[in-house]
């Protein structure tokens, strides 16, 4: 074990940077900056210009399929240096979710149809996993997939699909075997939703946004050469997905680092009577807390980056520990950001992403204040989704301690 | 950064961990404790263990480890609860020599803390310093190759057990300010310093120091006169972050236990383990543990970060110990709520743990010290921003 910094990183750190300044597009960055999610044109975009600048844009995939040799701490100052440069994230149900499971478990043909395109940025992809009826209890999901030659005919309800509105494919769990317990008569399945019988019917939610969806299947007929894997065999890979989305993403510290800085930024340009606002001692010390908090999981991050997923590092549990406490920071810094508005914290701000229109427009308040609320609004959600709060540490318990 | 342990560190901390379980069992930990004296065959002991020579350079007779291998020695005692001041009469008189001696003193007190033969008291903190290094307000008069000291210094761990004394006090400048800090090495036994001596609530002696009219020979200065701020600082950050493993070390001991009773302990026919509110309250333990291990990573990262201000480390390290201890607060407390009433008796261990952090966090600073300067910091890194 030693603390000292690593050169090679460093000096990759500066290459990340000098790409982001030669190529991250302004009005991009800007609107990454502000907080507000991307689009699907910039999410698509962005990964377009990682493919074909540098073919960075699934760096962590398998050399085949298009992936760089970047180590894991390499991976992370990746991501760091685009969020704290406002460069939009991109599509994350294609590149780390459902790619990596194609990957894994797709079979070759599955593979050349669906990885290049994912790789491309040409294909939008959303993820169909909750219904109604099956958050936390993810397993008695109800909707089916019935084999009818050819074809499985999927009949059933989605809800709560992050950027449904804009999704091209969908990756599916579906009920194949309903007599089976439930974890075991789950399949995986690949889904066009231009297929007729698809419905989607976005949710609005506090934002103002429709950033979800409920997507409705009736009688939709799904080819079953679009099955991952075998059938009934869908948790296993479900597994695996969210296992990738917890550890890696679960405490989505860079986005944490860069609501540190806007805070640092924005509370000493705000004013409080006659002073920055970062010089009152309160505010400062609250700040102070948080910060500390966050580099705390930076360095956990690193460590398990470093290590690996290992008895070490707290083992199957690691990535739940990082979620919750990751999302309980992304709540307390979005709710932070807002009360240096002032007043301005009280002004809705609409999304220059949903209203495209808006691009490019000024409004009342200081130039910050923009997209703010949004994301606070936004990350109440952070705690939910991905397997609740509740959920993580249930896991944590089970996993460490055998309880 | 490498986060993996290389052979010579497991080794070392395995030995000091089987080292804690053997002989250092709950039981005989107990009966020293009891004696409420300073255990001198305990301290030979690490000596001959290699311990008290573990952070002195080689060429003073040491081992000549970095934080890292001795905050993991400090790890090993704090999850075995280990009573005698390894920190205050090993590693900091030990850092502040190196920190500030000339080569002759270096030369004098090194080897002989390595071998245990010379036990060095340090007298840093005043009554009124809470945390800050620089409220010095007892004073060191020049007369003529002398100095005369007066003032009190508070809490000196094993002073009454030691056979020096190393006191800071001010030559020049006011209460407060960082310049004309001096470190004067002085015989315990030297006339005019009275000993008020008091138990630490772990068992452990101290005592405040009265310094009345004390004159010691200007020779006794360790280094510059007036200017021993740097070092000083230096010195109490490194002991921070040891404090920080003796910390996480206890945190890890508090879910071990917990962990260990949740799954005997029964209620209503069952163990409490299966009760959902106490496994969550244990995840969230965990989860404080891993940022509190995370936080003395980072404290051993800014400790080997060349690139650091002086002004700039101590702020981090300030962070570090903040985080640390809120951290655990929570575990240590919880740890004793999960024990039920058994949580604060003396039989059970997981008490001790929390009792002692009461300690770390009287030492150098407590967790609201640290968190306002490190919020300070934030304030003035934004106001040179802007």
């Amino acid at each position: 074990m030693n603390f000292e910094s690593n050169a090679a990183n460093e000096i990759f750190r500066e290459e990340v940077r000098d790409f982001l300044r030669e190529h991250l597009p302004a009005d991009m960055a800007w609107r990454g900056q502000q907080g507000y999610l991307p689009g699907d044109d910039d999410s698509l975009k962005w990964t377009r210009i990682l493919h074909e600048t540098r073919g960075w844009s699934v760096s962590f995939w398998p050399k085949e399929h298009g992936g760089t040799d970047w180590t894991a701490e390499q991976r992370y100052i990746f991501e760091e240096e685009c969020y704290l440069a406002g460069a939009p994230s991109p599509n994350q149900q294609g590149v780390t979710l459902v790619g990596p499971v194609i990957c894994e478990f797709g079979n070759e043909e599955q593979k050349r149809r669906f990885l290049p395109a994912i790789k491309k940025g040409e294909v939008y992809w959303v993820q169909g996993f909750s219904e109604p009826e099956a958050g936390s209890d993810l397993a008695s999901l109800r909707t089916t997939a019935i084999r009818d030659g050819d074809h499985y005919v999927v009949n059933g309800q989605k809800i709560w699909t992050s950027n449904g509105i804009w999704g091209q494919w969908c990756f599916l769990l579906v009920r194949t075997d309903t007599e089976a317990k439930p974890q075991k008569g789950i399949s995986f399945l690949l889904v066009d939703l231009d297929t007729p019988g698809v419905t989607v019917r976005p949710i609005t939610s506090l934002d103002g946004c429709n950033h979800l969806a409920e997507v409705f299947y009736e009688n939709v007929r799904v080819p079953v050469e679009n099955l991952v894997g075998e059938e009934n065999k869908g948790w296993g890979y479900t597994k695996f997905l969210l296992f990738n989305e917890r550890a890696f993403l679960g405490a989505e510290a860079p986005a944490l680092k860069r609501y540190l800085s806007k805070i640092r930024r924005y509370a000493s340009q705000a004013r409080a009577g006659a002073q920055p606002l970062i010089q009152d001692p309160v505010f400062a010390n609250r700040l102070a807390e948080y910060e500390l908090e966050v580099l705390a999981i930076d360095m956990a991050v690193k460590r398990v980056l470093h290590l690996g997923v290992s008895e070490q590092t707290g083992g199957m549990a690691v990535g739940s520990m990082l979620k919750v406490r990751g999302s309980e920071l992304h709540q307390k810094l979005t709710e932070m950001l807002v009360d240096v508005l002032g007043d301005y914290g009280s002004a809705y701000y609409p999304d220059p992403n949903e209203d495209r229109e808006l691009r490019g427009q000024r409004f009342i308040g200081p130039e910050f204040a923009p997209g703010l609320a949004a994301e606070l609004f936004y990350r109440r959600a952070c705690s939910i989704y991905g397997g609740s709060a509740e959920i993580q540490r249930n896991i944590i318990a089970k996993a460490m301690f055998n309880l | 950064m490498n986060f993996e342990l290389s052979d010579e560190q497991r080794m070392l901390q395995e030995n000091a961990r089987r080292y804690m379980e053997k002989s250092y069992a709950f039981n005989n930990r107990q009966a020293i404790a009891a004696d409420g004296h300073f255990a001198t065959r305990q301290w030979q002991e690490y000596a001959e263990l290699g311990w008290l020579a573990a952070g002195i350079p080689e060429e003073f007779g040491g081992v000549g480890f970095s934080p890292v291998e001795t905050t993991i020695l400090m790890e090993e005692m704090g999850r075995g609860l280990l009573l005698e001041p390894f920190l205050h009469a090993c590693l900091l008189p030990a850092a502040l020599i190196q920190h500030c001696a000339n080569e002759a003193h270096k030369l004098q007190l090194l080897p002989a803390i390595g071998s245990g033969e010379a036990l060095i008291a340090v007298a840093c903190s005043e009554p009124e310093s809470r945390g800050d290094v620089a409220w010095v307000a007892t004073r060191a008069q020049r007369r003529g190759d002398d100095y005369v000291l007066n003032g009190r210094k508070s809490m000196v761990v094993c002073a009454a057990q030691s056979d020096w004394l190393l006191v800071v006090a001010r030559s020049a400048g006011e209460t407060g300010d960082t310049e004309g800090l001096s470190i004067f090495l002085l015989p315990r036994d030297t006339p005019g310093v009275l000993l008020e001596p008091v138990r630490l609530l772990d068992g452990t002696p101290a005592a405040d120091l009265v310094l009345n009219e004390v004159v010691v020979p200007a020779a006794s200065l360790l280094g510059a006169g007036g200017a021993a701020y740097a070092g000083l600082q230096r010195a109490i950050d490194e002991s921070i972050v040891h404090q920080c493993a003796e910390i996480v070390g206890g945190m890890e001991d508090v879910l071990a236990l917990c962990a260990e009773y949740l799954k005997t302990r029964k209620q209503f026919g069952v163990a409490i383990g299966s009760f959902q509110a106490l496994q969550h309250r244990m995840a969230d333990m965990a989860i404080e543990t891993m940022q509190a291990r995370a936080s003395l990573h980072r404290g051993l990262a800014i400790l080997a970060s060349v690139s650091a201000a002086d002004d700039e480390r101590s702020a981090q390290i300030s962070g570090c110990k903040a985080q640390v201890m809120r951290s655990a607060k929570f575990v240590t407390a919880q740890g004793i709520q999960l024990h039920g009433g058994y949580g604060v008796t003396e039989e059970f261990r997981v008490g001790h743990h929390y009792r002692r952090l009461v300690l770390n966090n009287a030492w150098f600073g407590g967790m609201d010290y640290h968190l306002a300067r490190y919020a300070r910091s934030i304030q003035q890194a934004c106001a040179e921003l802007a």
